[in-house]
């Protein structure tokens, strides 16, 4: 299904991952009020079966915020991190933020955290590509790499046995808060992207 | 003691002191074929229930070609058809996901086709624990017959054949 991707297919889709990270990382830099770094996005063919390598395997455990984008250019999207970084995280957000210390109040930041970036992300990729997107209401889940990240390749399960991931990730401050925004677009949607931009796929 | 990982859409057969291990179901359900008598254990870890296509390289990806996969396999190895016993884990719903062709989610639908597969080649269920919102992790002993799940790192279920 992938052989088809050149160089210029990867551009596209790196690009997506750019300003879709780009815009993320504003809106958390102006809700932390802090300077926020990213790093360049990478776009990842694998096997199915390796979805989990880039997060340390599938029994990592991660706090996961998922959400389906449907419209225009349907995929899975997620955010995703580590223990440690989501308590970071959450202690600069009370800084900012009055809220009680309780674990569901930190369930439902999370939760609104994920919203706020998800959906920075997926409007610039809805500008870029001059069509409406819309995102499911976000739900959030602390488990394994492999059962959270294999709905990410349902989709793709289908069709074959690789899936194709655009991985971004953000870090801010000495403190080392680092997580990842990964989009899945659904295979079926590839061609409807790189026919907006008249790219031959 | 040797010990085999399952990975998504992939299966492995061992016979005595091979332990088989998955990790990380979620959605997906892990399947466990025991023949006491020969100590030959299989285990499954199937992404999808139906394979809706003909020329279908990975059968393990799928509940109803990874399951005659599975069994065909371990009867090579010497198991018995008739001895064969099940256990099922798996089939969570981690997140709601909006399908256009089902309105059961995929752990259900992956849980249904497991049994019906199952029930077609009568080959009994012992034990399950499928469904819920977490994830698990199946640890077999082909020696023992001994199943450990695990959730979160916690053991939250034993069985044995």
């Amino acid at each position: 299904m992938f052989e088809k991707l050149n160089e210029v297919h990867l551009d596209a889709l790196k690009e997506v991952g750019n300003i879709g990270v780009a815009n993320a990382a504003t809106s958390l830099s102006i809700l932390l009020n802090q300077t926020i770094d990213i790093k360049i996005p990478s776009v990842e063919v694998i096997h199915i079966e390796d979805i989990c390598d880039f997060v340390g395997g599938e029994e990592q455990i991660l706090y996961a915020v998922f959400f389906q984008v449907l419209g225009g250019m349907e995929g899975s999207f997620f955010l995703i991190l580590k223990e440690d970084s989501l308590n970071k995280l959450l202690a600069n957000l009370h800084k900012n933020i009055k809220a009680a210390d309780t674990e569901e109040m930190n369930s439902s930041l999370l939760n609104e955290v994920g919203n706020i970036l998800a959906a920075s992300y997926i409007s610039s990729l809805s500008d870029l590509m001059n069509s409406k997107l819309i995102l499911t209401y976000p739900q959030s889940a602390k488990d394994m790499a492999g059962a959270i990240l294999s709905y990410g390749v349902l989709s793709y399960g289908e069709l074959g046995n690789d899936a194709m991931l655009i991985n971004t990730s953000f870090y801010y401050g000495d403190e080392q808060i680092e997580g990842y925004m990964i989009f899945l677009p659904d295979p079926s949607s590839l061609q409807i992207f790189f026919r907006k931009f008249g790219i031959d796929f | 003691m040797k010990t085999l990982i399952v990975g998504i859409s992939d299966l492995a057969v061992g016979k005595n002191d091979t332990t088989l291990q998955t990790n990380g179901l979620g959605s997906c359900v892990g399947i466990v074929l025991f023949d006491k008598y020969s100590n030959i254990g299989g285990l499954l870890h199937i992404l999808l229930p139906e394979c809706t296509k003909e020329n279908e390289e990975n059968k393990a990806k799928y509940a109803d070609t990874g399951i005659p996969l599975l069994v065909e396999t371990m009867l090579l190895i010497g198991a018995n058809k008739r001895y064969l016993r099940a256990a099922i884990y798996g089939g969570a719903d981690m997140f709601q996901s909006f399908s256009r062709t089902s309105t059961l989610s995929i752990g259900k639908r992956n849980i249904e086709a497991t049994k019906r597969l199952l029930k077609e080649y009568n080959i009994p269920i012992m034990n399950s624990d499928v469904g819920g919102n977490q994830g698990r992790t199946v640890i077999f002993n082909c020696e023992t017959g001994e199943i450990t799940i695990k959730s979160l790192g916690k053991t939250v279920r034993e069985f044995k054949f």
